[in-house]
């Protein structure tokens, strides 16, 4: 087994409240939420439960330690244990639904065979749930404006199901720049620049001076 | 290529910019040293990007053994060189070989007049380092020839921004896939190049609108935002299209965080975090958002390179 320690990148004299933000960090980045749907969900699943394992043993170890040295008492497990709780399943929801083949299809990460049923669908029959699984499709390939336009297809269609509200939030969750990118609304600390820093030192003289003091003498 | 694919330098540390900056100058020597001087003037941060990434790759130790030597450009200016990985930084410099060819190609089926005349003497100055190139490297010629052909035909079919990404994007993670150590990593390279084809299409292609539809060329953002009849963005729809722009490139940025954070931590984790994350979103600003034109960045990039 590797070094747990090194695991979640702490030092071993690192205090066990480091341990804890170290792993909290780790544990954010390989949350199992950003994976759903991706190919990589195995591979952050391993590193998650590398993490977990090495955050277990460290609690174990050092709770052992303290016993042995009775000087603390009992170690309080605190964390919450991430795991996979809630992968998009599509079947789940619409038990009514007339492509649960899709539904397996694309469970099974067979995409293009969902692909080829979907498209054999006559253009006048396509419903919501079409668009939405034709969406799913596109998104697992990569096709992420297309997908956007048919998940939004599908909530024109049918604005009361969650399911395909909540495909359709995540798109434009993740182009609204939150998720990284650019966001041109949002505002960047930029800190103060040598404009900022001389109008506050006048600013600062002025009151200064109204209170009978000088902080820069010459003005 | 088209030099998107660049650090933003105010958030690299010192260290990681002296780095980079080796990676590039010996990038930049080993093209001129495999495929003749003039090739060199086709060096970019995109490919320098692609050394960063398989660099990373396989070797955490540190042994590298940098020389400092004359720049080849310019005599006054000293530049660092690394002498490792010498196999990495040839195949680098066919890709960037390739590749430009691939664009002269292209460039000179879109020209026309004195700038044809122009296009076909440097294609004819290419040929030779070009055929060397695809010699050495058979499957980048391959995977070039495959996009510049499915690219072609993409636009001939008028196809959406979607279709249109796909041939850049299949043909970096072809490549890239290639550098990987094991099938784990393979999947996450793979996922990395490919959403980082999508963005360097879509913001060619977001770059390049407005000179498109002066000159009629195919963009695919014509037909996404229905400007076939008009030939400059008309300014009602500008702030619009600008934001759509933005988020498309967004949504694929979103897709490469979740696979960087799986990238093996390597010797240059911290430069290519900083490319993704902070890098590519400083290109959106400026070209989206304050119309950076490709003139101005060559001008500041000339400072900085040679």
């Amino acid at each position: 087994m590797k070094d747990p320690y090194k695991v979640l990148g702490v030092s071993q004299t690192a205090t066990d409240e480091e341990i804890k933000d170290a792993y909290r960090a780790l544990a954010k980045k390989y949350h199992p939420d950003q994976y759903a749907d991706s190919p990589l969900a195995e591979l952050a699943d391993e590193k998650m439960k590398e993490i977990n394992e090495a955050y277990d043993s460290i609690v174990a170890m050092r709770k052992q330690n303290k016993q042995t040295n009775n000087s603390y008492g009992g170690y309080q497990n605190t964390y919450g244990g991430y795991g996979y709780g809630n992968q998009n399943n599509y079947g789940g929801y619409n038990t009514a639904s007339g492509y649960q083949d899709v539904r397996s299809f694309i469970n099974a990460g067979r995409i293009a065979d969902a692909d080829q049923i979907l498209n054999g669908v006559p253009a006048e029959s396509r419903d919501a749930e079409w668009y939405f699984l034709k969406g799913s499709v596109l998104y697992r390939r990569g096709w992420l404006e297309e997908a956007k336009e048919h998940f939004f297809r599908a909530t024109q269609m049918d604005p009361e199901n969650p399911e395909y509200r909540n495909a359709y939030n995540q798109s434009m969750h993740q182009r609204s720049g939150y998720r990284g990118g650019y966001n041109p609304n949002m505002s960047v600390g930029t800190g103060c620049n040598s404009c900022d820093l001389c109008q506050g030192l006048i600013c600062a003289d002025c009151c200064c001076e109204c209170m009978g003091g000088d902080l820069i003498s010459c003005c | 290529m088209f030099g998107y694919v660049r650090p933003l330098k105010g958030e690299l540390k010192v260290n990681e910019y002296d780095e980079y900056k080796a990676v590039y100058c010996t990038l930049c020597k080993a093209i001129s040293k495999n495929y003749g001087r003039l090739q060199s003037f086709f060096l970019s941060f995109d490919l320098t990007f692609y050394v960063l990434l398989s660099l990373n790759e396989g070797f955490k130790e540190e042994n590298k053994c940098a020389n400092h030597g004359k720049c080849i450009f310019n005599p006054l200016k000293k530049c660092t060189y690394i002498f490792e990985k010498e196999d990495i930084y040839k195949k680098a410099a066919a890709l960037t070989v390739i590749m430009s060819y691939g664009k002269l190609k292209d460039n000179l089926f879109d020209e026309k007049g004195a700038k044809k005349i122009a296009y076909k003497l440097l294609k004819s100055l290419c040929s030779k380092a070009y055929k060397k190139a695809a010699e050495d490297f058979p499957f980048i010629d391959e995977a070039i020839n495959k996009m510049l052909q499915s690219q072609a035909e993409a636009e001939k079919n008028n196809m959406h921004l979607d279709a249109c990404c796909e041939p850049t994007a299949n043909m970096l993670r072809e490549i890239c896939m290639d550098l990987a150590s094991d099938d784990m990593n393979k999947t996450v390279l793979g996922t990395i190049a490919y959403f980082l084809g999508r963005w360097i299409y879509t913001m060619d292609a977001a770059d390049d609108l407005e000179d498109d539809l002066k000159n009629k060329s195919f963009n695919p953002l014509i037909k996404k935002f229905s400007l076939e009849n008009s030939e400059t963005i008309p300014e009602e729809k500008r702030s619009f299209i600008e934001n759509e722009c933005n988020a498309a490139l967004n949504g694929n940025i979103s897709m490469m965080l979740p696979a960087l954070n799986l990238l093996n931590n390597g010797r240059y984790s911290g430069i290519i975090n900083n490319i993704i994350s902070l890098g590519l979103p400083e290109m959106q600003r400026e070209i989206i958002f304050l119309h950076v034109t490709k003139k101005q960045r060559k001008k500041e990039d000339k400072k900085e390179k040679h």
